[in-house]
């Protein structure tokens, strides 16, 4: 059986767009679903519209196949995502006026971020919540995730133990999920 | 060594991680529904080519034997090949109405099935409906948009099997109803959210489906009900979420003038 793993974006989403390919699905959906989770939680701000952004999203992906042409795949994808995330928002905040309906100028809205920028509005979230951390959790998160440093080298270059590095950089990941308005597991 | 993705493990919470597969799921069993049909379309049609083509073979030898007048030869012709035509329909939806059973892709279908399958969630479509549908390909607009999504969370319920998942679907469900004007179906899908959502002990999912409903009665002008639902959810609160607790009351107290 073929390795769909190997397989580029655009030749998976043809397997799907051909022949309802529900494994090439699969490999997308795996590639994709953190990001744009993370995506939609930066534009609507709370875990259960996040969680309604984000299967409409992909509903929405395999119900406008056809309109994919080849091109970049991330970018449509995103693209999409703003627009469901954009109006479950916009929903919300309608649902939070008591009477009558509340005029929604989605357009607007969307044009605040550039459809192009794929996930760059993510990453600019994501940097200011690091910059939000103290100076020891910022530290480890550059050297961990940035740097790519494993945490012997990291406790080394900061002059900390090894289960300090660790620690370190499993709070900072705590920090930085309620700053992007994800409730983390409980401490293990 | 690849550096560790941060968004990704950000983003990979126990919590997350189950509703990521679960989302998975219900979208495969949607994509496989879309698989079955195609190939039981063109089996039916193998069945009815080959049909054909055994009739038409029959005919031509049947022809070639008889030494009649050649009237009578075309007119066979004719009445066989209705014969053959006829079992198309049939071979045709037996597979569709089939897999409206199994799940349901996003199409006005889907909707009229979702109802079927929870009582009066959604009214029969409309004119206005098919309307906007229709717009839907050429020029989209936030109507049809929330017609779409409608379709495609309704497809999203109809896979999945876990009833918190289902209640927080139906709930998203029936504040697009609401938006669109939907009342009865809001409120039909706003009852099953707040049934399945009391029985998985999501208490604030429960309350949010009660201040929804709230939000329905005062489209229908029923003031008196809409604080009664909003009072039950405060209440239903007791002490949790002072922030959703005060914005209700802020809601029940400008229904009173």
């Amino acid at each position: 059986m073929k390795d769909l793993t190997v397989e580029t974006d655009n030749e998976l989403f043809a397997r799907i767009q051909n022949h309802d390919d529900a494994q090439a699905f699969r490999v997308l959906y795996g590639r994709y679903k953190r990001r744009i989770f993370a995506y939609c939680l930066q534009i609507v701000k709370d875990e259960e519209s996040a969680k309604d952004a984000f299967q409409t999203t992909f509903a929405a992906v395999y119900e406008q196949r056809m309109s994919y042409t080849p091109g970049t795949f991330s970018s449509w994808l995103f693209t999409i995502a703003k627009r469901t995330a954009m109006r479950v928002w916009t929903d919300r905040r309608a649902t939070r006026l008591p009477v009558g309906e509340v005029p929604i100028d989605i357009e607007e809205l969307i044009d605040e971020h550039d459809a192009t920028e794929v996930d760059v509005y993510l990453l600019e979230a994501l940097r200011k919540a690091i910059n939000r951390l103290g100076p020891d959790y910022k530290e480890a998160v550059e050297l961990r995730y940035f740097q790519g440093l494993a945490f012997e080298e990291i406790a080394q270059t900061l002059g900390i133990s090894l289960s300090l590095a660790k620690v370190r950089v499993t709070r900072a990941k705590q920090m930085l999920q309620r700053l992007m308005n994800l409730e983390p597991d409980d401490i293990s | 060594m690849k550096k560790p993705d941060l968004i990704d493990e950000l983003m990979s919470t126990k919590k997350l991680n189950a509703f990521f597969e679960r989302t998975e799921r219900s979208m495969v069993t949607i994509i496989s529904a879309h698989t079955a049909e195609p190939i039981a379309r063109r089996s039916a049609w193998w069945i009815v080519g080959g049909a054909a083509g055994l009739a038409l073979i029959g005919t031509t030898v049947w022809m070639t034997l008889r030494t009649d007048s050649p009237v009578e030869s075309t007119s066979a012709v004719v009445v066989a090949a209705p014969r053959v035509m006829e079992s198309t329909p049939e071979q045709g939806t037996s597979p569709s109405s089939m897999q409206t059973l199994v799940a349901t892709p996003p199409s006005a279908a889907t909707r009229s099935s979702i109802s079927t399958q929870r009582p009066s969630t959604r009214e029969a479509p409309t004119s206005d409906d098919h309307l906007m549908i229709g717009q839907a390909d050429a020029t989209p607009t936030i109507e049809s948009a929330t017609l779409r999504e409608i379709d495609s969370l309704s497809s999203i319920l109809y896979a999945t099997q876990e009833p918190l998942d289902k209640a927080r679907l139906a709930y998203q469900i029936g504040i697009r109803q609401r938006l669109h004007g939907d009342v009865d179906a809001a409120i039909a899908s706003l009852t099953t959210a707040r049934a399945l959502a009391q029985s998985s002990h999501a208490t604030v999912l429960e309350a949010r489906s009660l201040a929804e409903r709230s939000r329905c009665e005062v489209k229908r002008g029923r003031v008196l009900e809409a604080r009664t639902f909003l009072d039950d959810a405060i209440r239903l609160l007791a002490d949790k979420n002072e922030s959703l607790r005060q914005q209700w009351r802020q809601e029940r107290d400008a229904l009173a003038h």
